[in-house]
């Protein structure tokens, strides 16, 4: 069958196989700065949501990102997905009509580096060197995630951090980092306390977050 | 400098009027082909057109293929069936840089493989090859040449050609036993025809091309799997050619006795001169039909002994395409058709496998850059000691 292709390709190179049996293994980097990092999925729309706390690990320094934006696009710059027969129903058809979908095309997402781990102490500040490309992100545990959560500055790095989706990016990881906490919903509630001191200035762009985060109360 | 769009103009002016003319003249020409296609409904005719070509065949000289069906024929396509496979492979070549003090090709296979059905998937991947020196591939020890005979386009392409059998027959390795599966290749299934006069050449290049169509046949006959290879918009004319022998107002159509003295396009058969196979074809079918099968004859296959072809027209939404299928997969005859077509129909207009293998074999100028970098400075930095030319070292290090 088919998959004794890909098996065959992969087997072709070790580091590749292995892909297929790393814990917790999302994404390849293949873009990198001290700022941020670019990641390639291993499958089509598989990316950790936006605001998802993601990690990659070099000589023991595990440096953290929160996702904060997603794209799928050709893998080739020079082709451009287009329309696919109208007589098709739903996108579903379309892929088991169009397997090669899955090769042509790729997911990958930018996630924003908020800090990194050395010796089990989390930094709320860059790592010295940005990660390799080829390292590979997993998505952070809830170890992780409390450790970051807890810092006091994690909330300002995030709301000074000027992303490509904008405040959605803030929404997303305040959502992400009270998933921590036992009582989330007190947890937002500081988070808004410590926005309202953040953006005291910008009190429009401040409600606005704030509703983000409360929808039920805005 | 520019072009001098002026002078070229005033001759493209005067060669409008000469293009109405000549279209006035071919659509009589492709009517007079159309009825002689027609007429072959009448059994009596077909029969007595069959029995032309075949008893007179060395005493005519055009190439015509033996007919198994009347040109009239048609068949719909039917549904594909649940679960298939379709595989894909096309090539694509670096011809040496005779500025370049490294005497190297490249040969680049695009392969794929797509699932259709209950497990879709698909796989597409591709393989190039670096043939050095005495033209012994890098990889494999094969394609051994003669070091005094500098590899041109034509015996590249027909080094290619057979690599590209090859690359068929190790994606058929893995086909499972029983599904459906169609094999598509582009361009003609004979190998390109090289230009060298050298016949230890030609001999070489053709019998290891043949070798690979072997192992493809072996291999084919314990699937269930048919071979095609696919032209899009084919400018052949060999079944009109066998229209010219049906025009032909001689019982035997002795081309040299009756009309050697003829100038071109003034003998009895030249009513259908200029006329193509598409060109009638694509009054004869509809969308998606395809034609009876035709057994060629052409003189390039004259030493494929079981892999000759044969062929049939297939009208896509926008084309006519010739497809050519060799003789140990004519039995799958219908497979063929229907899969083509789905393949067609997918690719809105040509089949998709087809165009994914195309891109993956393709080798686009950046690459090529990039070969040709790593290739220069495979020895070092010092370019006249590499032995490049004054020319090559000019187009590295372009100045004004």
């Amino acid at each position: 069958m088919i998959k004794d292709y890909r098996v065959k390709i992969l087997r072709k190179n070790e580091g590749k196989f292995n892909k297929l049996n790393k814990p917790n293994r999302v994404a390849e980097i293949v873009e990198s700065s001290s700022l941020t990092f670019k990641a390639q999925t291993d499958d089509l729309y598989t990316s950790p949501s936006m605001g998802s706390l993601v990690s990659t690990t070099e000589n023991n320094i595990m440096t953290l990102a929160l996702v904060e934006y997603i794209e799928t696009n050709s893998i080739d710059p020079g082709r451009i997905a287009i329309a696919q027969d109208k007589t098709f129903t739903s996108s579903e058809e379309i892929y088991s009509n169009h397997p090669e979908l899955h090769s042509l095309l790729r997911t990958i997402f930018f996630a924003r580096v908020i800090g990194h781990i050395n010796k089990d102490v989390f930094y709320p500040n860059l790592p010295e060197i940005p990660p390799k490309i080829h390292s590979l992100v997993q998505q952070c545990d809830s170890h992780i995630l409390k450790k970051v959560a807890e810092s006091k500055t994690i909330i300002a790095n995030i709301v000074q951090a000027k992303t490509m989706s904008g405040d959605d990016f803030i929404v997303a990881s305040l959502k992400t980092l009270s998933l921590s906490s036992t009582d989330q919903e007190e947890y937002l509630i500081n988070c808004g306390r410590v926005l309202v001191e953040l953006l005291y200035t910008e009190q429009q762009r401040l409600n606005l977050i704030l509703a983000k985060l409360n929808p039920q109360q805005s | 400098m520019p072009i001098d769009i002026n002078n070229l103009y005033s001759q493209i002016t005067q060669l409008s009027p000469q293009i109405v003319q000549e279209e006035s003249d071919f659509t009589r020409r492709l009517e007079a082909a159309l009825d002689l296609a027609k007429s072959q409904n009448s059994n009596n005719n077909f029969n007595l057109l069959q029995k032309k070509l075949k008893l007179h065949r060395h005493e005519y000289q055009w190439t015509a293929p033996d007919l198994t069906a009347p040109f009239t024929t048609s068949y719909n396509p039917s549904q594909p069936p649940n679960d298939f496979i379709v595989l894909s492979v096309d090539g694509s070549q670096i011809e040496p840089d005779r500025d370049s003090p490294a005497d190297c090709f490249l040969v680049n296979t695009g392969e794929v493989v797509i699932q259709y059905g209950t497990s879709p998937q698909a796989s597409l991947s591709n393989t190039p090859y670096l043939f050095w020196g005495d033209y012994k591939n890098t990889q494999n020890d094969q394609g051994y040449l003669d070091p005094d005979i500098h590899a041109d386009s034509s015996i590249i392409a027909a080094i290619r050609d057979t690599y590209e059998i090859k690359a068929m027959t190790r994606l058929v390795s893995n086909l499972p036993s029983n599904m459906p599966s169609l094999g598509i290749l582009d361009g003609s299934l004979s190998q390109w025809k090289t230009t060298s006069q050298n016949s230890r050449i030609q001999n070489i290049l053709l019998t290891d091309y043949l070798e690979a169509l072997e192992e493809l046949k072996e291999l084919a006959s314990t699937k269930n799997l048919v071979i095609v290879s696919y032209i899009s918009a084919p400018a052949t004319k060999e079944s009109i050619n066998a229209l010219r022998i049906d025009s032909c107002p001689f019982s035997e159509p002795k081309c040299k006795e009756h009309c050697s003295d003829l100038p071109a396009l003034s003998r009895p058969c030249d009513i259908v001169a200029k006329v193509r196979d598409r060109d009638v074809f694509q009054s004869l079918l509809k969308e998606g039909q395809r034609s009876a099968l035709f057994n060629t004859r052409s003189t390039t296959m004259d030493h494929y002994g079981s892999h000759t072809v044969s062929y049939f027209y297939m009208k896509t939404k926008d084309e006519i395409v010739r497809i050519e299928i060799p003789n140990w997969s004519t039995s799958s005859l219908d497979l063929a058709h229907n899969l083509v077509w789905n393949q067609i129909d997918l690719g809105n207009g040509y089949p998709v496998a087809l165009h994914e293998a195309h891109e993956q074999a393709v080798i686009r100028s950046s690459d090529r850059n990039s070969f040709w970098r790593i290739i220069d400075n495979m020895d070092g930095n010092n370019l006249i000691d590499q032995g490049l030319s004054r020319k090559n070292i000019a187009k590295k290090r372009r100045k004004v």
